[in-house]
């Protein structure tokens, strides 16, 4: 037997690979190089909800895909639950990626758990997500208990995996996290060009769909045109969804179409680089567990406009510091912070350094720490170090002694 | 129609501070003639708050249960004993006192046992403290007792939800409010002779205490006022606590003596007199269920500069337009806030019109309403119409 066979295997389950999750293997698989395998299996190369482009080679990890050239939605959940624990039931210790509403996810670490193999649960979900109601939560709680650590994304999600009964199990942060090299070096091959000020234009990345409130942004966007007269920024929307006719009417009406570009999809790389010469982007979700693309535009240091529901906000964005942080239903809110962003290239030119400041709490090395820390019993003091920095910088202040 | 023949409504608190006592008036003003409104307070004094014992009411009668006494030195079943003979001819009780008491939830069942209509009065929220879903699934069990629940904004509605409150159980807007008119009384002068923009100082009013985040308020002051140079506004600290010598420490150690000012504890009368001067109001602290000095502010349209964790910012503060949300834990957040607040009179002016333009939704008028929508009294509907209105405002945040 091999010496690399004799290192305990950690597994990596996702419903579906996009850049982000491929950055957190490749994280995870160089921080444990010589103290364990990486497995990386993804159940299917595609899905319902996502337009991603199908993943290739995982760095360092010995990737496996259930169902290639399948949607996630199109297999029953048994058999993603068999197949699942067939390639999993090998390892010492897997990571679930599978949101616990799918039954698979649930059907899999219980039964991994019975096999006596240890399962660690990766969330962004948040307790303001959405309503909730105790005796479900309970239930939930319950499901969960089969879980014997979390990670998480940030504040909020830790204190919501907490109230689900992780009371003594370990929660760790630093899940909703990107390779803020690979998304630098990836606007740096498409275009080094860096517009001017004046030319830079505020940026929206995403589905167009209701709980994105892009009509809202739109009011705001046309309040700030009109405000802002001929020295308004123009407004890119990259993305399409369900919204996109009745948005370009909006647009029509509000009369700002010679404003705003319509890209549609564009893949990583041609994100990445539109990002690099923006002026802001903008993210005024009225549900948003993390978002993702926040972690980008801090990578490339973009200034951030995100509504305060937003997952990542504590994390990536300080307001009037890093960007603004907008009332996710106040039209009058959102354009006040893009006329704050907007208005002089002086305070813009501070936030842009101060957001390239936090490209350190937006990087995949970080997921890769907590998992480390998370699995292994010999952490070195540099991950250590790193994750007790990490922390501070995530998690809210303590008032201390209590008063 | 005597007094004893009118149907009661019940108001009860543990000591009233003015702003009970402007709820209370709220309220007996709304009802005269066609309930008798009693308010209800069960100790003059408590170990938590050095608010003066209140005065008289005017529009409502007030009955003190203990005279002279500290609520925390009465035994529990004394106080419930106290209570339930003061509350039981009262058709609906509205209860104020935290459900963390034990006579609060053995009153709220007996009442409820005895076919009286009971309403809570709540500022919790999920995130004030580490919540655990077996705790508050009990503690919903326990609520049961209780038909509706006044709550003060949107995360204190979405929590009491979780405890199992909505559809029949209503839900409304209003509790944590207080008299606009009152505060602007009381800041009659200033508001006259309004001090010019260049001597009002930052203001934070509480206790200083871990939770206000003060030290780092400071530290954050100290950052600004170092980038304003000559021009920097001072700050004025109104308040008492154990934090003290560490702030007055702090404060030599930064070498802003001259600008930073304890004004040590004021009484209620002070307060506003001291905010209608102010260029903003501080207040970022790490955990607040409301923090009702921001009514008070929004009153005297005074900016506010808070942090998220503060209730009061969901529907009292719009970042940008009448003053700015931060981090509580970012030093220079809150010192990027203090600069754009002091960046010109010209803007200053914009936060302020629509800090006062928020004195609606601050006003113990919204409690009022919340009230006759409850008891259902004739002007139920224009009442729940503004009740809307609120709700509005507060769904803006959601």
């Amino acid at each position: 037997m091999s010496g690399a066979r004799q290192l305990p295997c950690i597994g990596f389950v996702w419903a579906q690979f996009s850049a982000y999750h491929v950055d957190r293997i490749e994280a995870a698989a160089r921080q444990l190089t010589g103290r364990a395998r990486v497995l990386a299996v993804e159940v299917c190369s595609r899905s319902e909800a996502y337009a991603w482009a199908p993943s290739g080679l995982v760095g360092g990890a010995d990737k496996r895909r259930l169902f290639p050239d399948q949607a996630f939605e199109e297999v029953h959940p048994l058999r993603r639950w068999w197949a699942q624990l067939r390639a999993l039931r090998g390892c010492s210790v897997v990571f679930i990626g599978l949101g616990y509403n799918e039954p698979d996810a649930l059907l899999l670490c219980w039964t991994l758990r019975l096999l006596g193999v240890k399962v660690v649960m990766m969330t962004a979900s948040k307790w303001d997500d959405r309503p909730r109601r105790t005796g479900f939560e309970l239930m939930k709680a319950c499901l969960l208990s089969a879980f014997s650590a979390a990670l998480v994304g940030g504040a909020r999600q830790k204190a919501y995996v907490e109230f689900l009964g992780f009371r003594r199990r370990p929660v760790l942060v630093g899940y909703n996290t990107v390779n803020t090299a690979r998304i630098r070096a990836q606007a740096a091959a498409v275009d080094q060009s860096a517009p001017n000020f004046a030319q830079r234009r505020f940026i929206f990345v995403g589905r167009f769909v209701a709980k994105k409130q892009l009509e809202l942004m739109l009011r705001a966007y046309a309040a700030y045109a009109v405000d802002a007269g001929a020295s308004a920024h123009g407004f890119t929307l990259i993305g399409a969804g369900e919204c996109e006719g009745d948005l370009r009417r909006l647009a029509s009406e509000l009369a700002i179409c010679h404003l705003l570009e319509w890209t549609g999809f564009l893949d990583a790389a041609a994100i990445s680089a539109r990002l690099a010469r923006g002026l802001a982007l903008v993210l005024v979700s009225r549900e948003e567990q993390w978002g993702l693309v926040i972690n980008e535009a801090v990578a490339v240091g973009l200034p951030v406009i995100a509504s305060a529901g937003v997952g990542a906000r504590e994390a990536l964005v300080g307001n009037l510091e890093t960007g603004c942080v907008a009332v996710p239903g106040s039209v009058a809110g959102i354009a006040a912070a893009l006329a704050t962003v907007g208005a002089s290239e002086v305070s813009w030119t501070q936030m842009l350094r101060a957001s390239a400041a936090r490209t350190w709490f937006a990087d995949s090395e970080r997921f890769a720490e907590a998992a480390d820390l998370l699995v292994m019993t010999d952490p070195s003091p540099v991950t250590v170090a790193n994750h007790a920095r990490f922390t501070a910088g995530l998690l809210p202040p303590l008032s201390g002694a209590p008063d | 129609m005597s007094h004893r023949s009118l149907p009661r409504i019940g108001l009860l608190w543990a000591q009233f501070a003015s702003y009970h006592i402007d709820r209370a008036e709220a309220v007996g003003r709304r009802f005269a003639g066609g309930w008798d409104v009693t308010a209800v307070e069960v100790a003059t004094a408590s170990r938590t708050y050095q608010w003066q014992p209140s005065g008289a009411l005017d529009a409502a009668r007030k009955v003190t249960l203990f005279p002279g006494q500290v609520y925390d030195d009465i035994p529990w079943h004394r106080r419930l004993w106290a209570q339930w003979s003061a509350l039981r001819g009262c058709r609906i009780v509205f209860v104020g006192i935290g459900y963390d008491q034990p006579d609060i939830l053995c009153l709220g069942w007996l009442l409820r046992l005895t076919g009286h209509r009971v309403v809570m009065l709540t500022d919790s929220k999920f995130d004030d403290r580490p919540r655990w879903v077996l705790r508050e699934a009990g503690k919903a069990l326990l609520l049961r007792c209780f038909h509706a629940a006044i709550v003060a904004g949107r995360r204190q509605r979405d929590f009491v939800w979780m405890l199992g409150f909505g559809g029949r159980r209503a839900i409304l807007p209003g509790m944590d409010t207080i008299s606009v008119a009152r505060v602007r009384s009381l800041a009659q002068r200033e508001l006259e002779r309004p001090l010019p923009f260049a001597e009002r100082e930052f203001v934070f009013v509480g206790r200083f205490v871990p939770k206000k985040n003060v030290l780092r308020m400071i530290e954050a002051y100290a950052r600004y006022a170092g980038q304003a140079g000559e021009a920097a506004h001072g700050l004025r600290l109104v308040g008492a606590g154990p934090l003290e010598p560490a702030m007055r420490e702090l404060v030599d150690r930064l070498g802003i003596a001259e600008r930073v000012h304890f004004s040590g504890f004021l009484p209620d009368a002070e307060v506003p007199r001291v905010l209608a001067g102010a260029l903003a109001l501080v207040l970022v602290s790490t955990e607040e269920q409301w923090g009702l000095v921001i009514n008070e502010a929004v009153a005297l349209g005074v900016p506010v500069i808070t942090s998220f964790p503060v209730g009061a910012g969901d529907a009292l503060v719009r970042s940008g337009e009448n003053g700015f949300l931060v981090e509580a834990g970012a030093v220079d957040g809150i010192a990027a806030a203090m600069t754009q607040a002091a960046s010109s009179e010209a803007l200053w002016q914009r936060l302020s019109a629509a800090s006062a333009a928020r004195g609606w939704l601050a006003d113990a008028d919204r409690f009022a309403d919340a009230v006759e929508v409850l008891v259902d009294a004739p002007g139920a509907a224009s009442a729940a119409e503004r009740i809307g209105r609120f709700e509005q405002v507060l769904d803006e945040a959601a």
